[in-house]
């Protein structure tokens, strides 16, 4: 297809992959609402609240860190990418091959399709863990990083079929059911924490923060190992979604806001969801473990044990629409490495590597880890579009809109990622640095790096 | 018909929250929560699918703002 043709399919469908968003498609501000806060109600959140509580972080730790972190993840919406989107109105992907070039852009996008298959994975494990509680499936436990029985690879592998087999089919159904699931799963996150508190049996927040080191005692057999505290939790919150913010993947969300003052709904998801959700899912484990002592934090039976069968395909559901649009994104990022493939076959062998990934429990038991490297790894790119727009655009959006494409692979762009990640991942693995620490400089190096690289390539082709 | 769904659907959402609260007062037990929770399940469901397959919103869903970028965290 030529771009021509390329242009008109996506003004066609609505979606404007290939041009800037015109003023009659911008959408108003109570759909980012709706949007975010359903959206970070994910099946990932079963998961985070409960590692918080195994490491060791005291309950004032995770209501601090979390009001903050998840105040400075708003900041960086409303005021790093809202405002470009609101101006440029193309999607990441638009707006930085024009900056990188196609090639760079491939290669962005295939980094983010692994990542996007193996945090698919983890949330195929977390529904398989609800999907066999009738099957009397036994639970991965946390020292498990291999699946522990044959009942848990047939779940996973059946319910990971089904997921790959509805992503490779389309992505609309399932975005429709989502939007249907989001309200109701919002409200099942609270009810599980209400339900959980009733279960500590406390009466005030003193008696709750006996209750919450008593399970972090029993968790730990002992006093807690893990070092994580205000710092590490608010640097998480801040970072989890750190390639959606800083990273400007968002800018393909907010080039439909009529004004950047909407990033400010991008609140509705961290309060929401990174917070309550978070709070509620850590309350739920607690209460496993006040009364079975049971420490494995397996979301289908925390939510079974909190409030039944509403829990269990809260769960399921929760997984499977995170999964899903997950798998679909990693299909197309696959697609677009090979031309001329179907989406269909590159969806579906996204969804073959999730699935294999969602076999092991290692995935899903390393989710605060992996999340920060997720961060660590794609959010720099945005230090690229931000940098470009403020000092080599000037915040003009025609200036970006009518530039000369980039060359297939502008070096200065690879080299400006590439050092800093390489170094971030290099401390990660030797130094075991947690990864959620490195997003911030990562980002800010690179688009130091990118100003410098970009200024010498100018002088050499003078 | 519209109206019905949607009012039995605020229903269902009702019947996921409120009986969370009641247990915290003691006004009813587990087993009661859990039954009432899955009728507001269900009744969600059932309500809000019917709702948007008779009356297909004319309005373009937020398909195109979401396509691009899946929230997984």
């Amino acid at each position: 297809m030529s771009t021509a043709d390329q242009t008109q399919a996506s003004a066609s469908s609505g979606e404007y992959e290939n041009e800037p968003v015109p003023k009659h498609a911008l959408k108003s501000g109570n759909k980012f609402w709706g949007m975010y806060a359903g959206e970070h109600a994910a099946g990932t959140e079963f998961m985070i609240g409960p590692l918080f509580l195994l490491n060791g972080v005291s309950l004032q730790n995770i209501v601090l860190g979390l009001l903050v972190g998840n105040l400075l993840a708003v900041l960086s919406w409303r005021y790093l990418c809202a405002p470009i989107a609101a101006r440029a109105r193309l999607t990441l992907y638009n707006h930085l091959e024009r900056i990188a070039g196609k090639g760079l852009v491939k290669i962005y996008n295939l980094a983010n399709g692994i990542l996007f298959c193996f945090l698919a994975g983890a949330m195929i494990t977390v529904s398989a863990t609800a999907v066999g509680i009738p099957f009397d499936m036994p639970m991965p436990s946390l020292g498990d990083w291999m699946p522990n029985s044959t009942t848990f690879v047939v779940i996973v592998l059946a319910v990971g079929a089904v997921i790959a087999v509805v992503a490779s089919l389309g992505y609309e159904t399932v975005a429709k059911f989502a939007n249907i699931a989001s309200p109701w799963m919002v409200l099942v996150f609270l009810a599980c924490g209400l339900v959980a508190l009733k279960q500590l049996g406390v009466a005030d927040m003193q008696g709750l923060e006996k209750v919450w080191s008593e399970s972090i005692f029993i968790a730990n057999d002992g006093p807690p190992e893990s070092t994580m505290g205000f710092w590490s939790v608010m640097f998480f919150a801040w970072f989890c979604n750190a390639a959606m913010h800083v990273g400007m993947a968002d800018l393909s969300v907010f080039r439909f806001a009529k004004k950047a003052s909407y990033g400010w709904a991008s609140s509705a998801g961290m309060y929401v969801g990174h917070f309550m959700a978070w709070i509620s899912a850590a309350l739920m484990l607690a209460a496993q473990i006040k009364i079975n002592g049971d420490t494995n934090p397996v979301p289908g039976p925390m939510a079974n044990n909190v409030v039944g069968l509403a829990g269990i395909i809260c769960v399921i559901v929760a997984g499977w629409t995170t999964a899903n649009p997950t798998i679909y994104r990693a299909g197309l990022a696959f697609q677009a490495m090979i031309p001329g493939s179907s989406r269909f076959w590159a969806t579906l062998a996204a969804g073959i590597i999730a699935t294999i990934a969602g076999i092991f429990p290692a995935f899903a038991w390393k989710l605060l880890t992996f999340v920060g490297l997720y961060g660590t790894i794609l959010a720099p790119m945005g230090a690229i579009i931000f940098f470009d727009w403020y000092f080599h655009r000037k915040g003009d959006a025609a200036n970006l809109h009518n530039a000369v494409p980039a060359k297939s692979f502008n070096l200065a762009v690879l080299f400006a990622w590439i050092i800093p990640v390489g170094a971030a991942v290099y401390m990660i693995q030797t130094q075991g640095i947690s990864a959620w620490y490195f997003p911030l400089p990562c980002w800010i190096a690179c688009g130091i790096l990118f100003l410098i690289f970009s200024g010498k390539q100018k002088l050499t082709a003078q | 018909m519209k109206t019905i769904l949607n009012i039995l659907s605020l229903i269902g959402l009702a019947l996921t929250l409120i009986p969370s609260i009641l247990l915290l007062t003691d006004s009813i037990n587990s087993a009661q929560l859990t039954t009432l929770m899955t009728i507001g399940m269900v009744l969600w469901f059932v309500c809000r699918i019917l709702r948007e397959t008779l009356f297909k919103p004319t309005e373009v869903s937020t398909h195109a703002v979401e396509h691009d970028t899946p929230h997984t965290l």
